[in-house]
């Protein structure tokens, strides 16, 4: 997740010079979709991985049908993940092929455009496929239809790409170098494995086939033709800038040749023992039901692929040793990475480069050269700091200069305690798991301390653009932005799993009585609303340069916080809830504690953030911070109302209780 | 705020708007199905009004990708349209079951 945002920020906001949305390469769009697609794909995987362990560890009711909850829920949010997840593997591989067809076709991507649209369009849709997965539960005919017309129409954009690339290598000039024949074996597998989804997709035919060897075979056919040949043509093509060395033709070729061979040998086989009828996840069977031979080719092909991968392996690692010298841009690329030396230095780039070409390489033949020569941007280092620019989301116009955190154990510290939390969890140590998390405070906010506008990180004003701390709209609040993305998918997910229960459930039932009145519920909202406002308004002032009271305000505001705190916890305690009697307990107990940890934390962040205001780190001319906090306290506020009016309003008007 | 037909955003709303139609019909229909018994083959008045869901959903789609093609100037306006009916061919598609299916068997 938090890899999803930083990737989401750091193509929006940190691309070079110039570099606007037409002129990014191809690979980026692959990457800002395929992380902003973990952003929504993951969190109810999240959520339902933390409602199982409740329901395991504490006794609490979601997935057990005879005590109230539904196990379609699970499989509900764990395909709600599933799916898109088989397109968040996908699509860097896509970004692979889109970028090394190009180059050994020794010509420009066609349809460029195209293939954004059907980037974009391909990481909607495939939030719309999950109940595939699902045909044989029970679902009515005309909900399973929205799923197959869904399903099919995913293989739309899916087609654009085929089509562009093979526009591509058809008016190019290609050379069939090792990491072009994973590229030609990919579009081979994938596009049978591509039919086959298609097929899949027909409910008819998928009650037929479901469990069976045939869906073995399709989701091999996807995820190795389409994942695993990617992959491996990105491995040999960028392995240059790894080692500086070029692997061996003679090897990669057999090591391709036998894994293809053995490939198809393996699974094509299996659409057969699969439409013979053989089930999937079964280790033995009786003999003389025909499957027999065709087994036994699978397992000789199985072989056969496992000598391709191990001849692959042999020459990754002779090639350190036997590799010719790859010298700079081997394969004569056209994007950024190739404009630094085989392997790259320490510093990757001397100077950065302003860009005025999606082709960079091959329309500014001089620019190695320049940025070696130190003629772009940043190319003398302030002091002992690692620094880089930001830049405006559209068009990549420079905007500020930013100090990237430099060498500390603190990131480590933190993993460390993080680690103890979960393997506390696992070992069911809960109140050791309990401490852990909240220590892990102290290393958050230690860190959170010396950053920002923390003196020991200042920089000197830059001519070009200024400082990242002396901005509105920096990177941390897009990062916030960003993470409140993710944080609402797994909300959303939540109430959709409490709306599942109480419309699906067949035991749900509300509670005999409402332990979390709608007057007591509403009384602990208003403090935390009055934080939030307190702290937008302070934030406004700020904007207007009116700095006078902010160490007061803010205080104020973790007050109101507190105050709602603890009225929220009498709240609690004082109800009678019993999650592991009623399943609306259960769900109202999670929404409390999702509710408790972020209005916790925006006043734990708000009075952390008045001692920083009272040391100056915060302040009209350094207001980085304000708006970060500000929208969280907000996204606080919205979410605490919403969970008012869906769990303790709604109900009531429904007739519970 | 009125956002300019090249802004970037329109190059995630008509999908968003697909979304939200996509969760509105199938939520809809699991709500209407559970809290109604309906049974037979029988066209009902959860299809006419899915239907009518949809028509507006698709000419609301349209309606921003005629404008985002007018209006808009270069690659987000362009892009953004054929996103935009992308997202009208795929409420069409997906809605169109809609026609000939009973909603609850």
């Amino acid at each position: 997740m938090s890899a999803g945002v930083e990737l989401v920020v750091t193509i929006l906001r940190m691309r070079a010079p110039g570099m606007s949305l037409q002129k990014m390469p191809i690979f980026c769009w692959y990457i800002l979709a395929m992380a902003l697609m973990i952003l929504f794909g993951f969190p109810p995987l999240i959520l339902a991985s933390i409602m199982l362990e409740l329901e395991r560890a504490a006794g609490f009711i979601f997935f057990d049908g005879l005590r109230g909850g539904d196990p379609l829920l699970w499989q509900h949010l764990f395909w709600l993940f599933g799916h898109p997840e088989v397109y968040i593997l996908f699509l860097p591989a896509a970004g692979f092929v889109s970028t090394i067809i190009p180059v050994f076709a020794q010509r420009p991507l066609v349809g460029y455009g195209w293939i954004v649209l059907a980037i974009v369009t391909m990481g909607f849709i495939s939030f719309g496929l999950w109940v595939h997965h699902m045909f044989t539960v029970g679902i009515p005919h005309l909900a399973q239809a929205f799923f197959s017309v869904a399903s099919m129409l995913v293989a739309v954009p899916t087609g654009i790409q085929i089509f562009a690339w093979l526009a591509t290598l058809w008016s190019g000039k290609v050379i069939f170098s090792l990491p072009m024949l994973w590229i030609f074996g990919f579009l081979v597998i994938f596009v049978c494995g591509g039919l086959t989804g298609v097929m899949l997709a027909l409910v008819p035919f998928d009650w037929q086939v479901h469990d069976s060897y045939f869906v073995v075979a399709h989701m091999h056919y996807v995820l190795v033709g389409g994942m695993l040949f990617p992959l491996i043509a990105a491995l040999y093509y960028w392995l240059p800038h790894f080692s500086g060395r070029m692997p061996s033709r003679t090897l990669g070729k057999w090591g391709f040749w036998l894994t293809f061979i053995g490939f198809n040998a393996t699974f094509f086989l299996m659409h057969l023992t699969g439409l013979l009828g053989m089930p999937r996840r079964v280790y033995t069977y009786e003999a003389g039901l025909g499957w027999d031979w065709l087994n036994l080719l699978s397992s000789v092909g199985g072989f056969v692929m496992a000598v391709g991968i191990a001849v692959i392996i042999l020459d990754f690692l002779l090639h350190f040793r036997f590799g010719t010298s790859a010298g700079a841009n081997p394969w004569k690329a056209d994007t950024l990475e190739w404009a630094t030396t085989t392997p790259p230095p320490p510093y990757n780039f001397a100077s950065i480069p302003r860009i005025s070409s999606r082709h960079p390489l091959w329309d500014q033949p001089d620019l190695e050269r320049a940025i070696a020569a130190g003629e772009g941007l940043l190319a003398r280092n302030s002091g002992d700091h690692r620094e880089v620019l930001g830049t405006s989301a559209t068009e990549a116009d420079l905007r500020e200069l930013i100090r990237v955190p430099g060498n500390s154990w603190l990131p480590l510290q933190l993993a460390a305690v993080l680690a103890v939390v979960c393997i506390c969890l696992l070992l069911r140590a809960y109140p050791v798991a309990l401490a852990a998390a909240a220590a892990s405070f102290i290393w958050i906010f230690r860190w959170t301390w010396i950053s920002g506008a923390h003196p020991s990180n200042a920089l000197q004003p830059a001519s070009a653009a200024p400082i990242s701390t002396h901005t509105w709209s920096g990177l941390g609040l897009w990062g916030m932005g960003v993470t409140l993305l993710a944080d609402a998918a797994l909300y959303l997910s939540l109430l959709f799993g409490w709306c599942y229960l109480w419309t699906v459930a067949p035991e749900w039932q509300f509670a005999p009585t409402s332990s979390l009145t709608t007057q007591t519920m509403f009384w602990s909202g208003v403090p935390l609303t009055l934080a939030a406002a307190c702290h937008w308004l302070l934030t406004r002032r700020l904007r207007h340069n009116k700095s006078q009271q902010l160490y007061a305000g803010l205080v104020i505001a973790c007050g109101c916080g507190i105050l709602h705190l603890l009225a929220l916890g009498w709240t609690f305690f004082s109800g009678d809830l019993a999650p592991r009697t009623h399943p609306h307990h259960s769900v109202l107990v999670v929404a409390i504690a999702y509710l408790v940890l972020h209005s916790g934390l925006a006043t734990i962040a708000t009075g952390f953030q008045a001692l920083r205001a009272k040391r100056g780190y915060v302040s009209a001319a350094q207001p980085y911070e304000m708006p970060v906090l500000r929208i969280f306290w907000i996204y606080s506020a919205l979410t605490y109302w919403l969970a008012y009016a869906c769990l303790t309003l709604a109900p009531q008007l429904g007739g519970a209780a | 705020m009125k956002l300019p037909a090249d802004h970037p955003l329109h190059l995630v709303i008509g999908l968003t708007i697909w979304s939200v139609w996509f969760i509105a019909a199938y939520g809809g229909l699991s709500v209407f199905c559970s809290a109604n018994a309906v049974g037979g083959n029988e066209f009902t008045t959860i299809n006419i009004g899915l239907l009518v869901f949809t028509a507006l959903t698709c000419v609301l789609l349209g309606a921003l990708a005629v404008w985002c093609w007018r209006r808009g100037r270069g690659f987000p306006g362009r892009v953004s349209a054929g996103i935009y009916i992308a997202a009208v061919i795929a409420t069409a598609g997906v809605g169109a079951p809609i026609i000939y299916l009973p909603p609850c068997i």
